[in-house]
């Protein structure tokens, strides 16, 4: 075989096995873009948004009462049967609603208690002495309203002589509208 | 010349055909621009007005006292082919058994029978929400009943959601 046929056949083998090397690249990189190409924005979405109305906080009030008396507790000693002592006391609306107010209360036999609103009078009170079943005691006391009132001891028939009592009286507030 | 020479002359040779043949590899490559309209995408928002006040301003509810809370949102939502629902979700007050907190919605001034709203389609919408705080005067035996309370009424959460279209 001539040496230029031998030198002609190597170089086109060379040159065959170049250009097969050449397009085997070239086909990883156009298979590689197609790839990247079909994956770009592929993740899946769904839009969603909130926002919120923020009401806060509510406060709640209450309702209370309270009574101040500054009595003197000789005043209601020795008493005979049918005599009676007032001694002035105050109703304080502390709370946040208006109160209707109702007194109740509970002493020995023999002893009667009264309340009324209002300064103390000169003569006996009037009325139903106070027991365990609440009486009216005047018109509402409005919040932060302020009231005088009055507090009786009577002695009456069926005290024992020379006994004493404790004496108690509640005042009770119950909202109105 | 002796055959050493010849061949050395012939393997220089054999290497200069073979590196210039290597050379002159070559493909070819052409490229055009495609010329794509801008694509804009759209967007799905809820956003508050921060317009929300009672309507009495009151520093402590009591018995009989009952208030209303009001705030105003614009539910905007941009796409062709868009399509969302509307939820509003509220926690349940509980342990304040005298109290009632009830929500309300109006659509476009559209009063709302649920909750939810279904299916809506693209455009700007104005939702209003009205928290009404009820603490009713009853005639039962006179208690005590969740007095000096502190009570955090909790938000109402409005959400909008995509759906399939």
């Amino acid at each position: 075989m001539p040496v230029d046929d031998i030198r002609t056949r190597r170089g086109a083998r060379v040159r065959r096995r170049a250009i097969r090397g050449l397009l085997g690249t070239a086909a990883v990189l156009a298979a590689t873009t197609l790839v990247a190409l079909s994956f770009t924005g592929g993740s899946l979405a769904r839009w969603v948004d909130t926002a919120a109305a923020r009401p806060g906080v509510v406060t709640t009030g209450s309702a209370e009462l309270d009574v101040a008396a500054d009595f003197t507790a000789s005043n209601w000693g020795n008493l005979l049967v049918g005599e009676s002592v007032r001694q002035p006391f105050t109703v304080i609306n502390t709370g946040d609603v208006p109160l209707d107010l109702a007194a109740t209360g509970s002493a020995a036999a023999g002893y009667e208690l009264r309340a009324v609103r209002g300064a103390c009078p000169v003569s006996a009170i009037g009325g139903a002495a106070l027991d365990a079943s609440p009486s009216a005691f005047g018109s509402a006391l409005a919040p932060g309203a302020s009231a005088h009132a009055c507090l009786e001891v009577r002695l009456v028939a069926g005290a024992v002589a020379g006994s004493t009592s404790n004496v108690s009286v509640a005042v009770t507030g119950t909202q109105v509208r | 010349m002796n055959k050493f020479t010849k061949a050395g002359i012939a393997t220089a040779a054999a290497v200069a055909l073979l590196m210039g043949g290597a050379g002159t590899l070559a493909y070819w490559n052409e490229s055009a621009n495609l010329d794509a309209d801008t694509v804009t995408a759209g967007h799905l928002d809820i956003v508050s007005n921060n317009d929300g006040a009672w309507d009495t301003s009151v520093d402590k509810i009591v018995p009989g006292d009952t208030l209303t809370y009001t705030e105003t949102f614009v539910v905007s939502a941009v796409g062709d082919n868009l399509k969302f629902d509307l939820e509003a979700t509220m926690p349940t007050l509980t342990g304040y058994d005298a109290i009632t907190v009830t929500p309300t919605f109006e659509l476009d001034d559209e009063t709302l029978t649920g909750t939810t709203v279904e299916d809506l389609t693209a455009g700007e919408y104005s939702l209003e929400v009205t928290i009404v705080v009820a603490f009713p005067f009853g005639d039962d035996t006179p208690g005590d009943e969740d007095e000096d309370a502190s009570i955090a009424l909790g938000d109402v959460v409005i959400t909008a959601t995509q759906v399939a279209a």
